[in-house]
C-alpha cells in the first residue's frame, strides 16, 4: 500500500469513527420531551389552601442521610427538631442530581416571587438576573472549606430580619469540600456538621420568633450523597442517599409526636421514609401553593397530606397527577387516556402505557364515586398515589427515549471504521501482504483488544478497568525483560519499568470496589509532606537537567541554562503557590517561608508565566532550532518537545501526582534505551510494533495511576482554570482534557518520540503504522462499548456505569486519538523529520 | 531436554512413565481437597499443605527425574524432543535412597530460601499486596517455588549455563520447564477473578492465583510431554 493510500484509509477510519460515536451519542443520551411554557392551576386547584407563603431553601452539598440522622451525627439541634416533631425527615434517592436543582429554581422563578441567593455560584451562572440579592461562592479551591461557607453564613442573619423576599436560597459547599479532601470520616467532618447545625438553629429560631417568618417552611436538602472516598456521581448507596428535611413549628400538629432521632438505618444509608429527590418539587409547590412545574416527574410526598382538609388533599394529588399525565403524553406519543372502553385493562400482561391509562381511569372513577359519597377519601388518595407512583417509575426508565435508529447507524459506522482500520493495519508499512504473518506479528495487540472488548460487557470490569492494564502491562514488561536477557543484557531496564508500574498503580486508588482504600498519596505522601516535596522537586530537577542540555542549544550554554532555569522556576513557583492555596497543611514547615515569598503574586499570573516560558521554549525549538542542521544528529526536536511537555503536564497535575511525572520520565528513558540500537548498525531491541504496544499500555496505566477511572466522579477539575481569567470555554475545555489525560498524552507523544530511530532514513512509514494501530485499537474497543451500551440500555446501571464509560470512550477516541495522537502528533513528527534531513 | 528415567521399574516397582502422569493428578487432587480450608483460612492451610506438596514433589523428583541429566546432556544425548532418555548404568541408581538425599536437600534448601524470596519479589512486582497479607504472599510464593523451582533445581543442579538459559526462558520446553512456565502463566491468569463483584469468599488473596498456578502446572506439564516438547519459546 502506498503511503498516501494508508493516510487516506486512516483518515476515513477516523472520520467514520468520530461521526459514528457522535451519532450514537445523540440516540443514546436521553431525549426527554420538554414541555415549554409556565405551568398554571386549573380552576379547582386554585382554591386549595396554602399552608406556607415563604421558603428558606438550604442546600448542603453532599449531605448524606447518615450525616444528619445517624448516631454519629453532629446535627444535634436538627435531631432535636426531628424528635420533637417540628421536622419531617426523609432520605431522598438522588439518582439524577442534575435534574432536580434546575427544576426547583425554575419553579421558584416561575412563581414570580422575589428571590435571594447565597452560595454556589452555578445557580447565579445558570440563572443570571433572577435574584434580587445574591453572592456567589466558587468551588474552585476544593480545599477551602471555611471561607466558602462563611461567605454564605454572614448574610443569613440580616436576611432573616428582612421581609421582602419570598424565597431565600442558601447553598453550602464546605461539607462537600471536606469530603473531597479527606473523605466522610475525616476529622473535619464533625466540626463542619456542628457548624451547619448552628446555622439551622439560627434559621429555625428566626422562624419561631420573627412574626413575618411565621408562614415560612424551611427545607434542608443534600443535592447528593458521598461515597467512602468522599466523591460522588456514581451509583453506590452512599452517593444516592441524600438527607432531606422540611422544618416548621407548624408541623408539630401533624407528626404524631415526632420521629426517632438518632435513627437506625433500614438499609445502607437509608433512614426514615425513602422518597425520590424529584418529589421535593411538587411537595414544595403544594406547600407554597405554586403550580407544579410542567416537566416535573416527582410526587407530592404523602406524609404532608394531613395538613390539608379532605377536599384539598384530593385536589393536591389530582393536580400532581394531571401534570404527570401531560409528561406521559409527551413521552409516549401513543398514550391515550382511556374512555369508556376498559376491556384492555383486564388483560394479564399489559404494555406499561396501557397499564398507566387503566390506573388513571380507575382513579377518576373512584373520585367520582367519592364525590357521590360512595367511596371514602382514602380510597381516592390510594388510587391517585398508585397512579403517580407507577407514572414516576415508567418515566424514570423511559426506555422509549432511546433513538434506536441513530444508535444502529452509529454501530454500523463503527463496524465500517473497524473494517477500514483492519485493512490499513494489515496492508500497511512493513506488512508482507500476508494476513497470517501480520496477525502473528501482532498477537499481543490482538489479545489485548479482545480482552478489553470482553470486559466492556461487565459492569464490574468497567468499574475496575485499571486492573486489565496493570495486569497486562506487568506481563508485557516481564516478557520484555526476558527479551532483554536473550539479547545478552541483564534485563535491568525492563525490570525498572516493571517496578515503576507496580509503584504507580498504588499511587492513587481508583475504581469502585476498593474506593477510598489507602494508597500512596493518602496513606503516605500527605502524611510525610517533606518526602512528597522532595519527590516533587526531584521531578522538576530532572526536567531542568534534561532541558539544560537541550533547549535552544544553538545559542550556546548560557542562554540554554537561563531559559531552562526560567521555565522550571516558573513552574515550581506556580505549583507551590497553588498548593498553598489548595492545601496549606500539605506544605512542610521548612518550605513555608519560601512559599510565602510569592504570596503577593496571583495564581493566574504565575500560571501564565510558566506557560509563557514553556511556549517561548517550544517556539524556539520548533522554528529557530529547526533551521540549524545538527551534524551529530543527537538533537531531536521531538525529544526537546517531549521534555517541555512533561513540565507542562506536571503543571496540569495535582501536586501529589507530580512525582508520577518523574516515574513516567524514568520509564521513558528505559524504554528509549530499549528502542535504540546497542551498537551502530544493529537493530533496536524493540520493534516498531512493540514500541507501539508499550506506549498503548503505558498510556492506560498512566491514566489510571493518576487517579483516572470510568466514573465521572474521578474527573479532576482543580487545574482547569490555570492561567485563565474569566471563563473561556475553549481554553477551559482544553485544560480539562489535558489535566485529566496527563498520562495518556505523555505516553502517546512519547510513543512517537520512541519511534524516531526506526524512522531514520525512511519516510513516515513507522509512524503511519503506529497511528493505524492506535486507530484500530480505539475503533474496535469503541464499537464494543457501543454494543454494550446498546445491549444494556434497559440495565439498572445504564446511567451510572455504561453511559459514563461511553463519555470516556468519546473522549479517548475523539480528543485523545483524533485530536491528540493524530493532530498534535503531526507536529512531533514534523520535528523529527527535519532531524534526519 | 529429557530428564526422565527409563520406563524400567524402580523402587516402587511402578514405571516412571505411569508415575509422571499420575504426579499432576495427585497434586491437583491434594490441592482441591484442601481448597475449602484454604479459602477459610489461607495462612494455616498453606503451612499445613506444604508437607504433602513437598512429599509429592520429592517423590516425583526421585522416581521420575534424572538428576544427573545436565552433566551429560550437551555431549551425549541427542534424543528426540521431549522423549525419554535411557539412564546410564552408573548414574545415580534409583534403588539407593542415600544417593538422593544430598540433591534433594540442596534443592529443598534453595527452593525454600532463594527461590521463595525471588517468587515473593515477583508476586510483589505483579501486584501482590505490599503492606498487608505478608504471610499469605510468602506462603503462596513457597508453594509456587516448590512447584516451579524445585524440579528445575533437582534436574539442573547448579549449572550456571543452564540457569542463565532458564532465566531468559531459552531452555527447551520439556515436561519440567513447560510445567514451570505453565504454572507462571496460570498464576498470572489466576488474578483475573479478583476484581469481579461476585463477593465469593474464594476471590480472596491468594486463592485464585494458587489455583491458577496448580492448574497451569498440570496443563504445562502435559503440554511439555505431548505438545510442545523440546521446542523453545519464541518471542
Amino acid at each position: 500500500m502506498r503511503p498516501k493510500q494508508q493516510w487516506l484509509l486512516i483518515a476515513a477510519t477516523n472520520l467514520s469513527l468520530i461521526v459514528g460515536i457522535f451519532i450514537f451519542a445523540v440516540g443514546f443520551f436521553p431525549y426527554k420531551p420538554f414541555l415549554p411554557g409556565l405551568s398554571v392551576f386549573s380552576e379547582e386547584s386554585e382554591s386549595v389552601a396554602a399552608p406556607f407563603n415563604k421558603v428558606v431553601f438550604m442546600v448542603i452539598d453532599a449531605l448524606r442521610a447518615d450525616f444528619v440522622y445517624s448516631e454519629a451525627s453532629n446535627f444535634k439541634f436538627t435531631q432535636s427538631l426531628i424528635s420533637s416533631g417540628a421536622a419531617f425527615p426523609f432520605t431522598a434517592h438522588a439518582n439524577a442530581p442534575t435534574i432536580t436543582m434546575p427544576r426547583i429554581k425554575a419553579m421558584l422563578t416561575g412563581a414570580g416571587g422575589k428571590l435571594v441567593m447565597y452560595g454556589d455560584d452555578t445557580w447565579i451562572k445558570l440563572l443570571p438576573e433572577t435574584f434580587c440579592r445574591q453572592e456567589g461562592t466558587t468551588s474552585f479551591f476544593v480545599a477551602d472549606f471555611v471561607e466558602v461557607d462563611n461567605n454564605v453564613t454572614r448574610h443569613v442573619a440580616p436576611e432573616l430580619e428582612k421581609d421582602d423576599w419570598d424565597a431565600l436560597v442558601l447553598h453550602y459547599l464546605g461539607l462537600d469540600h471536606v469530603g473531597h479532601k479527606a473523605g466522610p470520616k475525616s476529622a473535619f467532618m464533625l466540626p463542619k456538621q456542628a457548624e451547619m447545625d448552628g446555622i439551622i438553629q439560627g434559621i429555625y429560631t428566626g422562624l419561631e420568633t420573627q412574626p413575618h417568618l411565621r408562614d415560612t417552611v424551611f427545607v434542608l436538602v443534600g443535592d447528593h450523597g458521598m461515597n467512602d472516598a468522599g466523591g460522588h456521581g456514581g451509583s453506590t448507596a452512599g452517593e444516592t442517599s441524600a438527607a432531606m428535611l422540611f422544618m416548621s413549628p407548624k408541623f408539630k400538629n401533624y407528626t404524631n409526636g415526632g420521629f426517632p432521632a438518632p435513627a437506625e438505618p433500614h438499609a445502607e444509608f437509608r433512614f426514615h421514609t425513602l422518597v425520590e429527590q424529584t418529589d421535593i418539587t411538587p411537595t414544595l409547590a403544594a406547600l407554597l401553593h405554586f403550580p407544579i412545574p410542567q416537566n416535573n416527574v416527582g410526587r407530592v410526598i404523602s406524609s404532608f397530606l394531613p395538613i390539608w382538609d379532605e377536599k384539598d388533599r384530593v385536589q393536591v394529588l389530582i393536580h400532581n397527577a394531571q401534570q404527570m399525565l401531560q409528561v406521559i403524553i409527551a413521552t409516549f406519543p401513543h398514550f391515550e387516556p382511556l374512555g369508556a372502553d376498559k376491556s384492555l385493562c383486564s388483560a394479564k400482561i399489559q404494555k406499561e402505557e396501557i397499564q398507566l391509562a387503566c390506573m388513571w381511569a380507575k382513579a377518576l372513577e373512584v373520585r367520582s364515586l367519592w364525590q357521590r359519597g360512595l367511596a371514602t377519601v382514602d380510597n381516592v388518595i390510594e388510587e391517585l398515589l398508585k397512579f403517580t407512583k407507577e407514572a414516576q417509575g415508567v418515566l424514570a426508565m423511559a426506555a422509549s427515549s432511546y433513538n434506536l435508529t441513530l444508535m444502529t447507524i452509529g454501530v454500523v459506522l463503527l463496524v465500517v471504521a473497524n473494517a477500514l482500520s483492519l485493512i490499513s493495519v494489515f496492508f500497511g508499512e512493513g506488512s508482507t501482504g500476508s494476513i497470517i504473518y501480520t496477525f502473528a506479528n501482532n498477537i499481543p495487540v490482538a489479545l489485548l483488544i479482545t480482552l478489553n472488548c470482553i470486559m466492556m460487557f461487565s459492569t464490574s470490569f468497567i468499574e475496575e478497568e485499571h486492573n486489565l492494564w496493570y495486569w497486562t502491562a506487568s506481563a508485557w514488561f516481564f516478557v520484555m525483560m526476558l527479551k532483554e536477557r536473550r539479547s545478552g543484557e541483564m534485563g535491568i531496564s525492563s525490570l525498572i519499568i516493571l517496578l515503576l508500574v507496580r509503584i504507580s498503580r498504588r499511587w492513587n486508588q481508583t475504581g469502585v470496589k476498593h474506593q477510598g482504600a489507602p494508597d500512596i498519596v493518602t496513606g503516605f505522601l500527605l502524611k510525610h509532606t517533606t518526602i512528597m516535596w522532595i519527590l516533587i522537586f526531584a521531578t522538576y530537577l530532572y526536567s531542568l537537567w534534561r532541558l539544560n542540555k537541550r533547549v535552544c542549544r544553538r545559542w550556546g550554554k548560557a542562554p540554554s541554562a537561563i531559559l531552562a532555569n526560567t521555565i522550571i522556576s516558573a513552574a515550581v513557583t506556580f505549583k507551590m503557590s497553588f498548593a498553598r492555596q489548595d492545601a496549606i497543611e500539605a506544605i512542610p514547615w521548612w518550605l513555608l517561608p519560601i512559599v510565602r515569598l510569592f504570596e503577593s503574586a496571583s495564581l493566574i499570573s504565575l500560571a501564565r508565566a510558566a506557560f509563557m516560558a514553556l511556549g517561548i521554549a517550544m517556539g524556539i525549538t520548533l522554528f529557530a532550532e529547526r533551521t540549524k542542521k545538527d551534524p551529530k544528529r543527537t538533537l531531536r526536536i521531538s525529544v526537546v518537545l517531549h521534555d517541555l511537555l512533561a513540565v507542562f503536564l506536571a503543571t496540569q497535575s495535582r501536586f501529589w501526582n507530580v512525582p508520577l511525572i518523574l516515574v513516567f520520565n524514568i520509564q521513558f528513558r528505559m524504554l528509549d534505551k530499549l528502542s535504540s540500537p546497542v551498537s551502530p548498525g544493529k537493530k533496536p531491541l524493540l520493534s516498531p510494533q512493540e514500541i507501539t504496544l508499550s506506549s498503548l499500555l503505558l498510556q492506560h496505566v498512566a491514566f489510571f495511576a493518576l487517579g483516572g477511572s470510568n466514573n465521572i466522579s474521578s474527573l479532576d477539575l482543580s487545574n482547569v482554570l490555570n492561567g485563565v481569567s474569566g471563563f473561556n470555554v475553549v481554553i477551559v475545555g482544553i485544560l480539562t482534557f489535558l489535566s485529566n489525560w496527563v498520562g495518556p498524552v505523555f505516553w502517546s507523544l512519547g510513543g512517537i518520540v520512541l519511534l524516531r530511530r526506526w524512522a531514520d532514513g525512511e519516510a513516515d512509514g513507522v509512524y503511519r503504522q503506529q497511528i493505524a494501530m492506535w486507530t484500530l485499537f480505539w475503533s474496535i474497543v469503541g464499537s464494543a462499548v457501543m454494543a454494550s451500551c446498546y445491549m444494556h440500555r434497559a440495565h439498572l446501571f445504564i446511567w451510572t456505569v455504561f453511559s459514563p464509560k461511553y463519555i470516556y470512550t468519546m473522549t479517548w477516541s475523539v480528543l485523545h486519538l483524533a485530536v491528540m495522537n493524530i493532530g498534535v502528533g503531526a507536529l512531533w513528527r514534523w520535528g523529527n523529520k527535519w532531524a534526519v534531513e | 531436554m529429557p530428564h526422565r528415567t527409563t520406563s524400567k521399574p524402580n523402587i516402587t516397582g511402578l514405571s516412571p512413565t505411569l508415575l509422571t502422569h499420575l504426579h499432576p493428578l495427585v497434586l491437583l487432587t491434594s490441592y482441591f481437597l484442601q481448597f475449602p480450608s484454604l479459602v477459610a483460612s489461607p495462612p494455616s492451610t498453606l503451612i499445613s499443605s506444604l508437607f504433602p506438596l513437598t512429599a509429592i514433589q520429592i517423590t516425583y523428583a526421585v522416581l521420575c527425574l534424572d538428576s544427573t541429566a545436565h552433566s551429560a546432556s550437551s555431549t551425549e544425548m541427542k534424543s528426540k524432543p521431549g522423549g525419554l532418555r535411557p539412564k546410564k548404568a552408573d548414574s545415580a541408581s534409583s534403588g539407593r535412597v542415600a544417593d538422593h538425599i544430598l540433591p534433594i536437600s540442596i534443592s529443598l534448601l534453595l527452593t525454600a530460601t532463594l527461590f521463595t524470596f525471588l517468587t515473593t519479589l515477583l508476586l510483589f512486582l505483579f501486584g501482590a499486596p505490599f503492606t498487608t497479607h505478608h504471610s499469605h504472599t510468602v506462603l503462596a510464593a513457597t508453594h509456587i517455588s516448590l512447584l516451579i523451582a524445585f524440579p528445575l533445581i533437582y534436574v539442573h543442579r547448579l549449572d550456571s549455563q543452564k540457569w542463565s538459559e532458564i532465566s531468559s526462558f531459552t531452555v527447551p520446553l520439556d515436561e519440567v520447564f513447560a510445567a514451570s512456565v505453565g504454572a507462571m502463566i496460570g498464576a498470572w491468569c489466576g488474578a483475573v477473578p479478583i476484581p469481579l463483584d461476585w463477593d465469593e469468599p474464594w476471590q480472596k488473596w491468594p486463592c485464585t492465583i494458587l489455583t491458577g498456578a496448580y492448574l497451569g502446572y498440570a496443563v504445562g506439564k502435559f503440554m511439555g510431554m505431548y505438545v510442545v516438547g523440546g521446542k523453545k519459546l519464541v518471542f
